[in-house]
């Protein structure tokens, strides 16, 4: 019980304290830097809804970004739609082509669908440049209109801060109940072990459809609020190498982990806006990355196992250990059974950190 | 629960690392942007050298009223919404007073809007889409003649200099091949020919042109133009010559670099290009250009001669130069210097002058052929 | 018209069929998708391209760069595959991902993106039917295409290693136990998966007479995917049809319907294949999960 309301605290601490950036945070590009790192936090949640929580594979997150904000685009600037329906559209939108990418990959092995999402993004891809009447093709679309709620318009990055908090906020929140709840169970059934998954009464093609559908609907989210914010929208966004660097996002951060994929986002966010040697040589940085932290830290950060817990377990051993000294030197004398139940009760106290 | 507050706290800690930048006073600041990595790096080495040769010969002789010309570099990689992002960086820099900007006309729409509301100046050197000085930037300007000008000459090269009528097109899926695909679409028909076929190709991937040259040579065609790049243009000649195809092929500008000889061999023999700065120019400011490059760079790995791009970029920073000393000293002035019609500057690529669009106008093109292995300069006479 | 693109695809359709045949044999074995199976014989055509450059005799180079693609793909399965072998399907995966895009940057580090010219003194004559052209290069593919694929499904039936190979690929503990090197078996499985590669990698190079860095990636490991799933991953027979199957595809696409478009209508005719026949045409005896 006293560990839940301490959870609860360092997430009312968590929110209050970044509440107060924009405040903190007066150079224009930083805080479009912050801006834009709450946006891709939410696309590495859904990303880590897909992987980290139902075991798929997905090279294809950036043709959704692309699909929600092309659709946003196209409702405002043609269609001259108010900006909520053009915005929950999009979404819908995206939600839509998930599960129509899940309906053709259903029956499909891992490795199947791996290379279909591939195949998708490149073909979303080469949509948006040669359907020229509807997205001018290469040279993008410029000029979106931004965020409009009941006439207040969100297009300085002081206000849109608070939207882009407000929408992480959100989407955490639900993506968090998604995962403690009997959908979010399946997932993980699926994938730790299809088959004793299928066996449990659980039907795995149809999760695979609902887990796709889900993880879009939130994309798309991230998506449309990109266009809105930057204006532009170019089909250069939704390359494979955009999928692979979301797709490290929230590896980085820790599959599993839902603050894990907030961190990842963080970091890459930001790391190439800090080095420029960074910057240039990203992909490499990420290839590296991928394949150091699959041998060694396969969970990321904050996940189950990862650096995080790592650190904090050694902290914790090597502080129990000194305080078991200081208990045990006055009862050393004492019977076996004693002992037994003393070590019993500090393994139940000091087992590995739950979410 | 612990793992956000290490989040917070990673937070923090980075945006507290940030840091500003500055310079003395006694400088005036310019931003390059293009692509110094990724496919099209090329390009923005190329503009990056020539603007270092300009920089040493300026600085060396006193600088610009005495100051010394300094710039910052943003790689845009080629891709719009990096060129976007630098956008954002630069234009809280108030120290810039002008962009010399992306190659890429994509690149360029995307770094206009933002650099128009705090009022940056971008001149690019060889952003050639049409369309760009007509989207309301006042704030852009761009050396090169752009492709409607270029292909219509071509056009006219086809249709009325050598009298081909049956043409077909090949151009590359990219902003910069739909640009001029629609322009010859326009123009050869006006000039009375006939477009049998436009075929596209993804550029920088697609390598085989088999299925495109036998649906021309099975459609009768005399004359194909290629509006991609030499790399397109070099495997179109092998590949049409390996596939008996006999037409005369004509390239837009990107076709005009010594490399599709290289790549192309013997089957370059006869190959035109429309060229916007000829690399082995004899008159005497070009000549000297061009040897100083070499000289400069002499024995530097990988750097090749000087074309286009560094021609154009080398001209850009002249032309400002003798704008700020004609009173473009802040970023609105140095606009409206450039805007004014007495305005103009004689360089390596010719005479600079701009139109209230950023136009350029004043330029000749010419054309390349490639003789015994080499591109060798020519002008029409019928047009 | 028709025989002309049928010719042309077929061509380019062998030339995909010899980098698939690598990656089948890898995928067949060890059911994990190579990513890096491009990315190692770019490597490998690039060393033979520098060699030649340095004036190295030709056969020499070509020695060299299959050796390279032999070395490089071992150390790939050495260190990005072999301690997670046994740690579900993402972890290695991603492993594979990443020391692709390492290759890839180093690779573009070192020569660049350009196009560079591949002249190795190989030329095919050109054979002239009336109207079609077809060259003797594009027949010397096709049948080392098809005479690979025979060699290995007869060293896989026939010999020691083709046998320990099969119990690999049933499966790796019992195989251990019954006195299988494994860790060799698999180190060498992967090793001529290289090498093969970097041979259609060459081939594909001196057919195009050019070489940069997309031959890895977008011309190798995706058409390679794009055959296996038309083909059925895992099977050589699958591998060098579905390549086929391909190619004509493409030509056809190309020259029949659009060349704008051409991608995106071979995607969706992928679709509707894996809809109609998920497995592809010759499915491995693999069970798969799900």
């Amino acid at each position: 019980m006293i560990n839940k309301n301490k959870k609860n605290n360092y997430g009312l601490i968590f929110i209050v304290f970044t509440i107060f950036i924009p405040f903190i945070v007066k150079d224009q590009y930083q805080l479009r830097v912050i801006n834009m790192v709450l946006l891709y936090s939410i696309i590495a949640l859904s990303v880590n809804l897909i992987v980290g929580f139902s075991g798929q594979l997905d090279f294809g997150r950036s043709a959704f970004v692309g699909l929600g904000g092309y659709w946003y685009a196209i409702m405002m600037l043609h269609f001259h739609l108010p900006f909520i329906i053009a915005f929950i559209s999009a979404s819908l939108f995206c939600a839509f082509v998930g599960f129509g990418l899940g309906m053709v990959c259903r029956r499909s092995s891992f490795d199947y669908l791996t290379l279909m999402t591939v195949g998708f993004n490149i073909m979303c891809m080469q949509v948006f440049l040669n359907w020229i009447p509807v997205t001018n093709g290469a040279l993008g679309l410029r000029l979106i209109p931004s965020a409009t709620l009941f006439g207040f318009s969100f297009d300085t990055n002081f206000k849109f801060f608070y939207f882009a908090l407000f929408l992480l906020i959100i989407c955490y929140i639900v993506i968090k109940r998604i995962t403690k709840s009997k959908i979010g169970r399946a997932f993980e059934a699926i994938r730790d072990d299809p088959i004793a998954a299928s066996y449990s009464g659980i039907d795995v093609a149809n999760f695979k459809v609902i887990n796709f559908s889900i993880a879009s609907f939130f994309t798309g989210i991230a998506g449309a609020a990109i266009a809105s914010y930057v204006n532009f929208i170019s089909p250069f966004a939704s390359s494979l190498d955009e999928s692979i660097y979301l797709l490290q996002m929230a590896i980085l951060g820790g599959l599993g982990s839902l603050p894990g994929s907030i961190l990842g986002a963080v970091i890459l966010v930001i790391a190439p806006e800090i080095s420029r040697t960074f910057y240039e040589y990203r992909l490499m940085f990420v290839g590296f990355l991928m394949v150091v932290m699959m041998l060694w830290v396969p969970n990321g950060i904050l996940g189950k196992n990862g650096i995080g817990e790592r650190v904090i377990g050694i902290k914790k051993l090597y502080s129990d250990k000194k305080n078991k000294q200081k208990r045990d030197n006055g009862k050393r004398t004492l019977l076996k059974s004693k002992n037994v139940f003393s070590s019993k009760k500090e393994n139940n106290g000091s087992g590995g950190k739950k979410k | 629960m612990r793992n956000k507050f290490i989040l917070s706290l990673c937070i923090l800690i980075l945006v507290v690392m940030f840091s500003a930048s500055s310079f003395a006073a006694e400088e005036i600041l310019f931003a390059i942007v293009s692509s110094m990595t990724g496919d099209t790096a090329a390009e923005g080495i190329q503009t990056q050298n020539a603007v270092d040769l300009a920089l040493s010969e300026i600085n060396g002789s006193g600088g610009v009223n005495g100051k010394e010309l300094k710039y910052i570099v943003g790689d845009d990689m080629g891709n719009p919404p990096q060129g976007l992002i630098l956008a954002q960086k630069f234009s809280t820099n108030d120290d810039i007073l002008f962009w010399l900007g992306p190659n890429s006309s994509s690149c360029c729409i995307a770094a206009l809007p933002v650099l128009q509301k705090v009022g940056l100046p971008l001149i690019s050197p060889c952003s050639s889409n049409p369309t760009m000085t007509h989207m309301g930037f006042n704030n852009f300007f761009r050396l090169i003649v752009n492709d409607d000008m270029l292909i219509d000459q071509l056009a006219k090269l086809a249709v009325i200099e050598l009298g081909y009528k049956n043409i077909a097109l090949i151009w590359e899926n990219s902003d910069y091949g739909i640009g001029m695909r629609d322009v010859a679409l326009r123009a050869i028909p006006e000039l009375g020919g006939k477009v049998l076929f436009s075929e596209t190709f993804v550029p920088n991937v697609d390598r085989d042109f088999s299925s495109q040259i036998t649906k021309f040579k099975g459609g009768e065609v005399d004359c194909v133009l290629v509006l991609g790049i030499y790399t397109a243009g070099a495997l179109f000649l092998k590949q049409s010559e390996a596939l008996g195809f006999n037409a005369e092929i004509i390239g837009s500008s990107g076709c005009s670099n010594p490399k599709l000889i290289s790549i192309a061999g013997e089957a370059s023999e006869d190959f035109i290009a429309i060229a916007t700065f000829d690399p082995n120019d004899k008159r005497p400011k070009q000549a000297k250009f061009i040897e100083d490059y070499a000289n400069f760079f002499k024995g530097e790995a990988g750097v090749l001669g000087v074309g286009e791009w560094g021609a154009h970029a080398y001209d850009v920073v002249y032309l400002v130069k003798k704008a700020i000393e004609m009173g473009g000293t802040t970023r609105e002035k140095l606009i409206e210097v450039l805007h004014s019609p007495d305005f103009e500057y004689d360089g390596v690529t010719g005479l600079n002058k701009f139109d209230e669009f950023g136009e350029t106008s004043g330029k000749r093109t010419l054309f390349l052929t490639v003789k015994d292995g080499k591109f060798v300069a020519f002008f029409p006479t019928k047009f | 018209m028709f025989l002309q693109y049928l010719i042309n695809g077929l061509s380019i359709g062998s030339v995909y069929a010899l980098i698939a045949i690598g990656f089948n044999m890898v995928y067949g074995i060890l059911n994990l998708l190579n990513f890096a199976h491009g990315d190692t014989y770019t490597v490998g055509c690039f060393v033979i391209f520098a060699l030649v450059a340095m004036k190295l005799n030709i056969f020499l180079a070509i020695m060299c760069g299959i050796l390279v693609g032999y070395i490089l793909n071992t150390l790939v399965e050495r260190f990005a595959y072999r301690s997670v072998r046994f740690s579900g399907r993402i972890t290695p995966t991603i492993s594979a991902v990443g020391i692709a895009y390492v290759m890839r940057n180093v690779v573009l580090r070192i020569w660049g993106p350009e196009t560079y010219p591949f002249d190795m003194g190989i030329r095919g004559a050109q054979v002239k039917f009336g109207n079609f052209v077809l060259g003797t290069l594009q027949i010397y593919i096709f049948i080392i295409a098809i005479v690979l694929m025979l060699l290995i499904t007869f060293i896989l039936k026939r010999s020691k290693i083709g046998q320990s190979v099969t119990a690999i690929s049933q499966s790796i503990p019992i195989s251990a136990l019954m006195g299988v090197p494994v860790n060799r078996t698999i180190s060498t499985v992967y090793g001529v998966g290289g090498a093969l590669g970097v041979i259609g990698g060459f081939l594909f190079c001196i057919y195009y007479e050019s070489i940069f860095l997309g031959i890895g990636f977008m011309l190798g490991t995706m058409k390679a995917w794009m055959s296996s799933i038309i083909g059925g991953i895992g099977s050589l027979k699958g591998a060098i049809i579905g390549a086929l199957t391909l190619g004509l595809m493409e030509s056809f696409t190309g020259g029949y319907i659009s060349s704008q478009y051409r991608d995106s209508f071979v995607w969706g005719f992928i679709v509707i294949f894996i809809l109609i026949r998920p497995k592809g045409l010759f499915p491995s005896a693999i069970s798969e999960k799900v």
